[in-house]
Order: structure tokens, then sequence, then C-alpha cells
């Protein structure tokens, strides 16, 4: 487990947040890694009854995700941080099952 | 050839992957390919070092600038003394993978360059070549 995934967790249980955003606007590179990482955290979050969103994927990095074949799992994602905050309020928790 | 541009990072921690990826963004960037190829190069490079880096614990990732007539591009290669790939027909197909990891590795970085070739021996040591040409 990551260091980041250590401290989103602990937050999740001190803050109980609707969920966890992750602006990735400023991230150049996406590799199977990094993918692994969101898509797992994803999941603790999701367990411990929280959502994930990711947001502001650059256009670049969405084509060489595709291409390379990455997913990221259960996790939601928006164009920018605004419609990643109004899908975080709005959404209905819909029961899910891992 | 001995003139072009090239350079050369050892992998032996985990930092180094964030180096090779650096250094290979640079030396795209340099050589004029667009904004969604340097994307493709870098991640291509950061999934080959992180191999190395993972199987091997250590190992060389060299850049050269390529020019040949009137192509040009780039070729990354990545060199470690590991415990080789016993069956590359295998560790190629997407989804496979001996460690914890996606599987996409191999098999991805070959989808985002042009040309990819696998030298691998097993007890020896594996050298992956990849290859990014520059469209006009």
């Amino acid at each position: 487990m990551s260091a980041l995934q250590g401290a989103v967790l602990q937050a999740m249980d001190k803050h109980r947040p609707k969920g966890l955003l992750l602006d990735i606007s400023l991230v150049e590179t996406l590799d199977s890694f990094f993918a692994r990482t969101v898509a797992e955290t994803s999941r603790m979050v999701s367990l411990m009854g929280g959502r994930t969103v990711i947001a502001g994927m650059r256009p670049s990095v969405a084509i060489t995700a595709t291409q390379l074949g990455l997913t990221l799992g259960r996790t939601m994602t928006a164009l920018n941080v605004d419609r990643a905050l109004d899908l975080l309020n709005q959404t209905p928790q819909r029961r899910r099952r891992l | 050839m001995n003139d072009s541009p090239q350079g050369k990072v050892r992998i032996t921690s985990e930092n180094d992957i964030v180096v090779a990826r650096k250094t290979v963004r640079d030396a795209a960037t340099q050589l004029c390919f667009g904004l969604t190829d340097v994307t493709r190069i870098v991640t291509a490079a950061s999934e080959l070092a992180r191999n190395v880096f993972l199987y091997a614990g250590s190992g060389v990732m060299r850049w050269t600038a390529l020019k040949q007539n009137s192509l040009e591009g780039i070729e990354l290669a990545f060199e470690d003394k590991g415990p080789g790939i016993a069956d590359i027909e295998q560790a190629m197909q997407p989804g496979y993978s001996t460690s914890r990891g996606l599987g996409l590795g191999l098999a991805g970085a070959k989808r985002l360059m042009d040309e990819m070739e696998i030298d691998s021996q097993v007890g020896k040591g594996t050298t992956v070549t990849a290859r990014k040409w520059l469209r006009r």
C-alpha cells in the first residue's frame, strides 16, 4: 500500500467525506503502475462507503492510456474539478457489490 | 551516427524511473515529437523502466536520436542482467504478469512505440529496444 492510499483511508475515517476527488490535470504520464494505484485506492474507498472521481485527464494522457489498455476499475471520471464536485454531490449513492 | 544525441540513465531505485521519464521527455521534445507522441514515448519508457526495476532490480536505459535517410526518430534501450524472460511470446500477452502489475507493460509499450524487440536469455538478462519515428 502506498503512502497516498494510507493517507486517503485515514482521512476517509476521520472526516467521513462523500468520496475522494483526484485532480490529475497536472499529470503528464499515466502508466500501468499509477493506474493500478488509482484503481486500488478507488476500491478501498468504495469498501469504506465512498466514491472516487478522477478529474481533468489531459487529452494526450487519455489517448495514451487507451492505447496502453489501461482501465481504472469503477472510478468515475469528470472533465474538471467543478464537474467532479457536481458528480459527488448529485449522484445518489448506489448499492454496489465488489 | 557517433555524434547523434544520446543519453543514459542508470535504474537502481524507484526514483530512477522518474529520472528516466524526465530524460526521455526532454529528449523526445527536443527531437520535435508532438505532445501526444511525447506522452506515448514517455509512458512506454515508464513501463519498461519499471520492468527493469521490478524484475532485475537494476539496469540501464539508453536513448539515441535516430536518423536514417529522411527518417528521424528516437530509440530507447533497456538493458538488465536480471532473470531473463523464459517465454517472450507469453510475456507479450496482454494481462500476463508474474508480478503484481497489470500485465500491460511489454504489450502496452509495444503498442505505444513503432517497433520493439526483446532479446532475453534466462539467467543472463534482458534487453528491450524500442523505436518511435517522427511523422512529417
